[in-house]
């Protein structure tokens, strides 16, 4: 087999297995913003796994995209993911606090904390 | 690859019909933003599926974005003013203001009939349209730009895109007339936001946001974007800049916020003018002039679409307080109407 | 290669309209934007996948735009989704109309 191509199936399989392992992580975001008790942990899980999924399938498809210009902006749009999502975070978490939205202090406890306050409508 | 591409797009409709359903049927104010939110960026992608990408990107810019923007500020409006606590009728469901079922069923049975009348007509009818995706790329060189749809918005439906961009001038007139006594949002120059994260993030995404604006205007002519998209990010940009406090909120009352409202329109009336003694004809550009021109009108509405979304977005007119008087004729009547007829009272 | 690209993109629909779950059980309005959040970057990862898929560039600048105005929307909410106490001076704007 010919080195290049031996080099472009390589490229192929360790993109693959990026693109599914990114998904993976989106999957254990959903999963724990479904079940972890409170937004405080549901935030954590949320904006750190689907970033993180985000980057891998970026890694992926940098590995399968030839053209430079490309892939140059898909790596810049998973900077300005990252960036935003690390923020947003804080800042949402930031104005939860603000709002009167108690985190959850002991394992097994409910989010009963949450006051009025938080409640929507 | 044709199955699982079947099974994408089967998987978008699906979500698009959950999230319209939901939608409509929560009495959960903020529910409905957000799922109005996500509705948006799921109609993005069907675009996309369906090969619009141009129309993905209005769709994610103006219909997700900053519709979505503009209903939080409303909420919050909504919610301090006529809520009275968390009792307020307007938002908690307590099932009195439910038509009756007969109404629903007339009511659920004509959009129905709606639905497949226009689904009769499109497509069981008989009557094909031209079809008109070649006769416009056959006549496309003549528009001066490559991208079809910027062509047919610009050039072959310029009268079209005029009255759009009126429209949003209209509104934002109307706007400005109820501006007396209104409270507006954001802070005064030089009272920047505390938080230093907000500021980081402002500092980094509103150069990002403009840069891909003037992209989305400068590709419009040959790919997916224009002066609608544009506009609509820089206008996300704009939001950005008044909410962290680093920009007053634009007046009305000043003189370049009146100039760039009303320079799409204008920019756009004059280059048909302009027109007029070299080809006859409003708005038909003469030869070799139409890409310049084009691209000037475009810039300029861009920039009248970002003054205009920004300001509704800042500029709310105030909720009048609940008359006294009124409640107590009306205790249980919904507020919004004990509202609007207070402001007639006062 | 692309039945990859394209499976990835439905898994993650999917995986989106689960996570959508949590916008209809809240309680918090942060919870419900959160899940919004979810959309955000997912939305960004299906169209990163589909502009590969379908070799359309322009597809990256769909993605571009929402991760852009997830931001947006995220900061509008955290200064104008709450519900403001009484005397609360956070986002006050001045009186002058």
């Amino acid at each position: 087999m010919p080195a290049d191509l031996t080099l472009t199936l390589v490229m192929e399989v360790a993109s693959g297995i990026l693109i599914v392992a990114g998904c993976l992580f989106f999957l254990a975001g959903t999963v724990g913003l479904l079940r972890f008790p409170d937004l405080y942990c549901r935030l954590h899980a949320l904006t750190k796994a689907d970033t993180l999924g985000l980057g891998l399938i970026v890694a992926g498809l940098v590995l399968q995209n030839p053209v430079w210009p490309a892939r140059l902006q898909l790596v810049l749009i998973w900077i300005l993911a990252l960036s935003a999502a690390a923020t947003v975070c804080h800042l949402l978490a930031r104005s939860s606090l603000a709002a009167g939205i108690e985190p959850i202090r002991e394992p097994g406890g409910s989010s009963a904390g949450v006051t009025s306050a938080g409640e929507d409508r | 690859m044709t199955a699982l591409g079947f099974l994408l797009d089967a998987a978008v409709v699906l979500l698009l019909v959950g999230l319209a359903t939901r939608l409509l049927l929560t009495r959960h104010l903020f529910e409905a933003i957000v799922l109005f939110v996500s509705y948006g960026l799921t109609l993005s992608l069907a675009w996309v599926r369906l090969g619009a990408p141009n129309i993905a990107l209005a769709e994610a810019a103006l219909g997700a974005g900053v519709t979505g923007a503009l209903f939080l500020n409303t909420y919050q409006r909504l919610t301090e003013r006529i809520g009275d606590g968390p009792k307020s009728p307007l938002l908690e469901d307590d099932g009195s203001r439910d038509p009756p079922a007969w109404f629903k069923g007339v009511l659920g049975g004509g959009v129905l009939l709606l639905v497949l009348g226009a689904g009769w007509a499109l497509l069981g009818a008989g009557r094909r349209p031209a079809f008109l995706p070649h006769e416009i790329a056959a006549r496309l060189p003549e528009t001066g730009v490559q991208n079809p749809v910027t062509g047919v918005l610009l050039n072959f439906r310029g009268y079209d895109t005029l009255l759009e961009i009126a429209v949003l001038v209209a509104a934002m007139a109307g706007v400005w007339s109820l501006d007396r006594g209104s409270r507006r949002f954001g802070r005064a120059r030089g009272e920047p936001d505390e938080d230093p994260v907000l500021h980081a993030l402002t500092r980094f995404a509103v150069p990002v946001t403009v840069v891909t604006a003037v992209y989305l205007t400068w590709v419009g002519s040959t790919e997916p974007g224009g002066a609608f998209q544009a506009g609509s990010l820089l206008a996300g940009a704009g939001v950005l800049l008044t909410v962290a406090g680093v920009l007053p909120p634009p007046t009305a009352a000043s003189r370049p916020v009146r100039a760039m409202v009303a320079g799409g329109m204008a920019g756009f009336i004059l280059a048909g003018i302009a027109v007029l003694p070299l080809t006859g004809q409003f708005l038909h550009y003469p030869e070799g002039w139409a890409y310049p021109m084009i691209l000037g009108i475009e810039a300029l509405l861009t920039v009248s679409i970002a003054v205009v979304l920004v300001e509704l977005f800042v500029d709310v007119p105030a909720v009048p307080e609940p008359d006294p008087a009124l409640e107590s004729v009306d205790p249980s009547g919904d507020p919004l109407g004990r509202a609007l007829r207070g402001k007639e009272g006062s | 290669m692309s039945h990859l690209l394209l499976g990835a993109a439905l898994f993650l629909i999917l995986n989106v309209g689960a996570g959508l779950l949590r916008v209809i059980r809240g309680p918090t309005p942060a919870d419900r934007m959160v899940a919004a959040q979810l959309f955000g970057t997912s939305g960004v990862a299906i169209l990163l996948l589909l502009a590969e898929a379908s070799d359309e560039g322009s597809l990256r600048d769909v993605a571009l735009i929402f991760a852009l105005l997830a931001v947006v929307i995220s900061v509008a909410f955290v200064k104008r989704g709450w519900i403001r106490a009484e005397g609360s001076s956070d986002g006050e704007a001045d009186h002058a109309g």
